[in-house]
C-alpha cells in the first residue's frame, strides 16, 4: 500500500471540509479524485503535502507514518499561480533543482521545450495554459512514488486541455501513483484507473474506472453527472 | 538553509542594491563636503537619516512584506511543500535578519567612523561617543561591535514581534474584520511588554537609572541576556504556531 489515510478531518473554524475521509492508494495507479467545488479535493492535497494542518486523523505513507521525510516523497501541482514574481522559466526550473534532490533538470528543459515556452521568458507572462504545463513539467520531472495534479486543467483552453491529457500520460509508468484532482472528468476519463468520487468532505465510492462504466453501462462523466446534479 | 537565503536575497535584491548605491553616493557627497564646510553634527546626522531609511525601508518593510508574502500560496506554496521544514525556515530567517541587520550596521559605523577620521575628530570624541574612559582603538572596536550586536538583537526582537504578529492574524484572524489594525495594536502590546520588563529589571540591577537615557553606556551582557531570552520566547512560539497552527 502507497497511502493510507484513517479519519482525517479538517475543520476551518465551524466549516469542515474534511469529515472521516478515508483512502487506500496502491503503486502504479492513476486516480481521479473528482468531485464539485468545495468538496475537499485541494484540502486533502494540501494536508498531504504539508500546506494544510490536519485537525485529526492518521496518514501512513509507505506504512510510515507521515513525516517531514515521507512528505519529501510527494510532488505536488497547486492550481494556483506559486512562482517568485521575478522569475523567468530558467529560474522556476533551477529553484526545482536546488530543493529537491530528485528533480531531473534535462528531463525538465526537455518537457517545457516541447510546449514551446523560452526558457528566458519571465513565468508572469505566460499565458494561463503555457503556465499549468510549466508546473506539470516541473513536478512531473521529480522522481517521487507519488504525484498530485490539483485541478491541472482549470482555466485552459480545448487545445491545451489535450496536450496536457498526453503530456501526463507520456510519463506514466507501474513505479507511479498519480492521483487527478478535478471536476472536468471527460477529459481524463481515457487515463484513470480509478475513480474516488468526493462529498461533502468524504469519499463516496472508490471504484475501477472499467467496472464503473461496465456496471453503469455509462462513461464516467454521464455518472459523474447523475451524482452530483 | 543556504539555498533559502539565496532565493530571499534574490527577491530583494534589486531594493537593496539601490539602497547601498544611494548610500554610497551620500558618503561620496559628505566625504567631499566634510574637508569644505560639514561639521561633525552634520555628517551624524546625515548618516542617521541613511541608517534609518536602511534599517527601515530595506531591513525591516521589506524583510516583514517577504515574510508575509511567504505565508501566502504564492511564493509561500514554492517553499513549504518542498523539504523545508517551517522551524528551518524560521531559524533561517532569523539568521538571515542577524546578519543582515549585523553587516549593515558594521558598515555604516566604518563608513562613519572613516569619515569622522577626514574631518579630523580626535580619538577623544570616539572615546565620548562609544562612552568608554579609555581612548584605546581596540577597546573602541571592542565597545562598536558590542553596540552593533545589540543594535542587531534589538532589531531581531522588533521583527520578530511583527512576525508573531502577523502568524497570530493568519491563525486566529483569518475571517475577522479590521484584522490589520488588530494586528499592528497586538504587535504593539508586546514591543511595550519588552520595553516594560527592561524598565522593571534595569530599575532592579541599576538603582534607578533610566535605560532611555544610558542606552549605550550600560549595554551589558545582562541586558543582552534579557533581550535574547525575550527572543528566544518569541521564536519559539513563532516555530509552534508555524508548525502547528499555520495553514498556508
Amino acid at each position: 500500500m502507497l497511502l493510507e489515510v484513517k479519519n482525517l478531518k479538517k475543520g476551518f473554524f465551524k466549516k469542515k471540509v474534511l469529515n472521516n475521509f478515508n483512502l487506500q492508494l496502491k503503486k502504479g495507479y492513476i486516480y481521479g479524485l473528482v468531485g464539485p467545488n468545495g468538496s475537499g479535493k485541494s484540502t486533502f492535497m494540501k494536508i498531504l503535502v504539508g500546506l494544510i494542518q490536519k485537525t485529526s486523523g492518521e496518514i501512513l505513507f509507505q506504512g510510515e507514518n507521515y513525516n517531514l521525510k515521507t512528505r519529501y516523497n510527494i510532488a505536488y501541482q497547486p492550481t494556483e499561480d506559486y512562482f517568485y514574481k521575478w522569475m523567468k522559466v530558467i529560474d522556476a526550473i533551477n529553484f526545482y533543482r536546488d530543493f529537491y534532490k530528485d528533480f531531473n533538470k534535462e528531463k525538465a528543459i526537455k518537457l517545457i521545450g516541447g510546449m514551446q515556452v523560452a526558457l528566458e521568458e519571465k513565468v508572469s507572462s505566460l499565458s494561463t495554459g503555457q503556465k499549468v504545463r510549466l508546473k506539470i513539467a516541473l513536478t512531473l520531472s521529480r522522481d517521487v512514488p507519488l504525484y498530485l495534479l490539483d485541478e491541472p486543467l482549470n482555466g485552459v483552453d480545448p487545445v491545451s486541455r489535450d496536450k496536457i491529457v498526453s503530456l501526463i500520460s507520456s510519463e506514466l509508468n507501474e513505479k507511479k501513483t498519480i492521483i487527478i484532482s478535478s471536476h472536468l472528468i471527460k477529459e481524463f476519463e481515457v487515463i484513470l484507473d480509478r475513480v474516488l468520487f468526493l462529498k461533502n468532505g468524504e469519499i463516496l465510492f472508490d471504484k475501477d474506472c472499467e467496472e464503473l462504466r461496465l456496471e453503469k453501462n455509462m462513461s464516467i462523466n454521464d455518472f459523474y453527472k447523475t451524482i452530483y446534479d | 538553509m543556504f539555498n533559502l537565503i539565496k532565493y530571499d536575497f534574490k527577491s530583494k535584491s534589486k531594493i537593496f542594491l539601490t539602497l547601498i548605491l544611494l548610500f554610497v553616493i551620500e558618503n561620496i557627497y559628505v566625504i567631499i563636503k566634510s574637508g569644505d564646510s560639514f561639521n561633525v553634527n552634520e555628517i551624524l546626522f546625515v548618516n542617521m537619516i541613511f541608517m534609518f531609511l536602511i534599517f527601515v525601508c530595506f531591513s525591516f518593510f521589506l524583510n516583514l512584506t517577504s515574510f508575509k508574502n511567504h505565508l501566502s500560496p504564492q511564493p509561500g506554496y514554492m517553499i513549504f511543500m518542498g523539504n523545508i521544514s517551517r522551524k528551518e525556515y524560521i531559524l533561517t530567517k532569523i539568521l538571515t535578519f542577524f546578519l543582515e541587520s549585523f553587516f549593515i550596521g558594521t558598515f555604516i559605523v566604518t563608513v562613519f567612523l572613516l569619515e569622522m577620521r577626514n574631518v579630523n575628530v580626535d580619538v577623544n570624541f570616539y572615546s565620548s561617543f562609544f562612552d568608554v574612559q579609555n581612548g584605546d582603538i581596540s577597546v573602541l572596536v571592542i565597545q562598536g561591535f558590542k553596540i552593533i550586536f545589540y543594535l542587531s538583537v534589538q532589531y531581531l526582537t522588533l521583527i520578530t514581534i511583527f512576525m508573531l504578529s502577523i502568524i497570530i492574524r493568519n491563525v486566529l484572524l483569518k475571517n475577522t474584520k479590521f484584522k490589520g489594525i488588530i494586528t499592528f495594536i497586538f504587535a504593539n502590546v508586546l514591543f511595550f511588554l519588552r520595553n516594560y520588563l527592561y524598565e522593571i529589571l534595569n530599575l532592579s540591577f541599576y538603582r534607578g537609572v533610566n535605560f532611555r537615557n544610558s542606552m549605550f553606556s550600560n549595554i551589558s551582557s545582562y541586558i543582552i541576556l534579557v533581550d535574547v531570552l525575550y527572543l528566544f520566547i518569541i521564536v519559539y512560539t513563532l516555530i509552534y504556531l508555524m508548525e502547528r497552527k499555520l495553514d498556508i
